[in-house]
């Protein structure tokens, strides 16, 4: 999903209700303003945030080849370089450390538009970007673990403490990855021959150190 | 909606630099490689560097760069865990931080939030401070610590800056880790060349980025013609099924490219890393076997269970032992929550 806001309410149920960014896997925050001022800013020009001056500078990670240009963000003016450009916006800092208790940097876009008014290029550059993130692929980690409920239940027909049957999952997990479909088999072959459920937790312990020689 | 691989931004097309860096001379070389680079200047390489909640998974599609001026200490005295080879004043020094190589194991990857590399631009600052520690000891520093040194040499031009050092500094041993497979290496006395060796099945699937171990032995087997003083390091072992016939196999492999009685020492070490680490490398990597094995934790270090630990390490430093004089074997263990380094500790 992508989270679009923006400083005019307006515009952001107008990009809402043209894009649908609910399917999307990555959640993602797009945070967009129009009316930037601040030091060496071209007119009518978009850009995207890549550093925010604070006692601690912020920086959002810009890994995507993005048409737009960049500038740095300050809450009052700086006096950078020649040059460089600075969007001034009060509050920039506090809202970025929100965005980045609950994003990683990755997923943090900060865009400025020096337009005075939601003009038909805004409009555009806003769908631009939604368009643009919404093909950025989905490379998140996949865990493929156990099914929680599975080892849920094996661990209390073993009758194991929580941190055997932290270990328990552990194993599984390994032997998950290693050779998924001989370990579930031969967990099935342990209630088959009725090793399993454990009668009590000496056996549940005898029983886990056995499964982990058998699928280590 | 179909999804765009070309979305990235192309490696080190950014690259962040601290205010103090922009007047090094090694800063200035490296800015002008990547003339079209977007270079944004920084306060400290930490507010980068040590961002929590970054995602370095994400960051190795594009990875910027940073330049930053290390401040003191230069020299750190070894890690525990670390092999130092029978040295009293066993140091290392990080000149470079973070890899190209994506290794599933690596413990940079437990320990940095951040898939970008930093470069120290202030290299003559290492140099001083290795030159007023070494008037009272004799330093055995290993320089490819925190990174592969020979793996960012492309990038950094290192390697050849610490050789021409050396050369003039015999007093001082070095070692130079890699999993690269440099073309040519320039022999000195004082300093040795590590070759990391793992199966080739371990390579492939855990070792990502990194030369095929073929070809890491054959540039190994030319730096020994050459002259070159080179260790090959079998450490960390890591455990898969049929580990005995792999590391077999890797031993027969060595053999095609060098003579073991060529080579200056091998390490042998089994897997041992924070159990922090290990939190972190298991979220970065969820299904990757090696880091998802349940290891046992001994104050703090995760590793292996001790039986399978002594049997992996035994019988590797025996096969070893049959190629090689014992004394040119170093291993290193757990043993009751303590590192045990030994020297010759094949077991016969």
């Amino acid at each position: 999903m992508i989270e679009f806001v923006s400083n005019d309410p307006k515009l952001t149920e107008l990009i809402k209700g043209r894009m649908d960014t609910s399917g999307l896997l990555v959640h993602r925050i797009v945070d967009f303003s129009y009316g930037a001022t601040g030091e060496n800013l071209e007119a009518d020009t978009c850009y995207t945030v890549n550093r925010i001056a604070s006692d601690r500078d912020l920086y959002p990670d810009l890994l995507y080849d993005f048409p737009w240009k960049e500038a740095m963000s300050a809450e009052e003016t700086v006096g950078e370089g020649a040059g460089t450009p600075v969007i001034v916006e009060p509050g920039i800092v506090q809202r970025f450390r929100s965005y980045a208790s609950l994003y990683s940097y990755d997923r943090i876009h900060i865009f400025r538009h020096t337009s005075e008014q939601v003009s038909k290029e805004v409009l555009s550059v806003c769908e631009s970007i939604i368009s643009f993130l919404a093909q950025v692929p989905d490379e998140r980690p996949v865990s493929s673990s156990p099914d929680e409920a599975w080892i849920e239940r094996l661990s209390d027909d073993m009758m194991l403490t929580v941190t055997l049957r932290n270990r328990l999952k552990q194993i599984l997990l390994y032997a998950g990855l290693t050779q998924r479909e001989e370990a579930e088999r031969r967990i099935k072959e342990l209630y088959h021959k009725g090793s399993l459920p454990c009668g009590n937790k000496i056996e549940g312990r005898r029983m886990l150190d056995a499964i982990e020689q058998e699928l280590l | 909606m179909q999804s765009n691989r070309n979305c990235y931004k192309k490696h080190f097309s950014r690259i962040y630099v601290e205010k103090a860096a922009f007047d090094y001379p090694i800063a200035k070389e490296i800015l002008s490689g990547f003339p079209d680079a977007i270079v944004v200047e920084i306060r400290h390489y930490k507010d980068l560097f040590n961002r929590p909640g970054q995602d370095a998974s994400m960051q190795r599609h594009s990875r910027s760069l940073i330049l930053a001026v290390e401040r003191p200490p230069f020299l750190y005295p070894g890690a525990r865990v670390c092999q130092d080879f029978g040295n009293d004043a066993f140091y290392y020094t990080s000149t470079v931080k973070n890899c190209l190589f994506s290794c599933d194991y690596c413990y940079m990857q437990g320990m940095y939030q951040t898939a970008y590399p930093v470069i120290f631009v202030n290299f003559d600052d290492y140099l001083s401070e290795i030159d007023r520690m070494s008037v009272s000891k004799k330093l055995y520093i290993c320089l490819s610590y925190d990174t592969d040194l020979i793996a960012m040499d492309g990038l950094t031009g290192y390697l050849g800056r610490w050789i021409d050092a050396l050369s003039l500094r015999p007093c001082v041993t070095a070692e130079v880790r890699t999993k690269g497979a440099p073309q040519f290496l320039r022999p000195l006395p004082n300093v040795i060349y590590a070759y990391t060796s793992s199966p080739e099945r371990v390579a492939a699937l855990y070792e990502k980025g990194t030369p095929a171990v073929s070809a890491r032995l054959e540039s190994a087997g030319r730096a020994i013609l050459d002259g070159a003083r080179v260790r090959l390091c079998f450490d960390p072992m890591i455990y898969i099924r049929d580990w005995k016939k792999a590391y077999d196999d890797m031993l027969t492999q060595v053999s095609e490219y060098l003579s073991f009685e060529k080579l200056e020492d091998v390490s042998v070490g089994g897997f041992r890393m924070p159990k922090e680490f290990i939190r972190h490398l298991r979220k970065q990597h969820p299904d990757s076997a090696v880091v998802q094995y349940p290891f046992e934790n001994s104050d703090g270090i995760c590793h292996y269970p001790k039986a399978l630990e002594e049997e992996m390490i035994g019988y590797l430093s025996d096969a070893l032992a049959e190629r090689m004089p014992k004394e040119k074997i170093f291993v290193i263990k757990q043993e009751e929550g303590e590192e045990v380094w030994n020297k010759g500790n094949a077991q016969s």
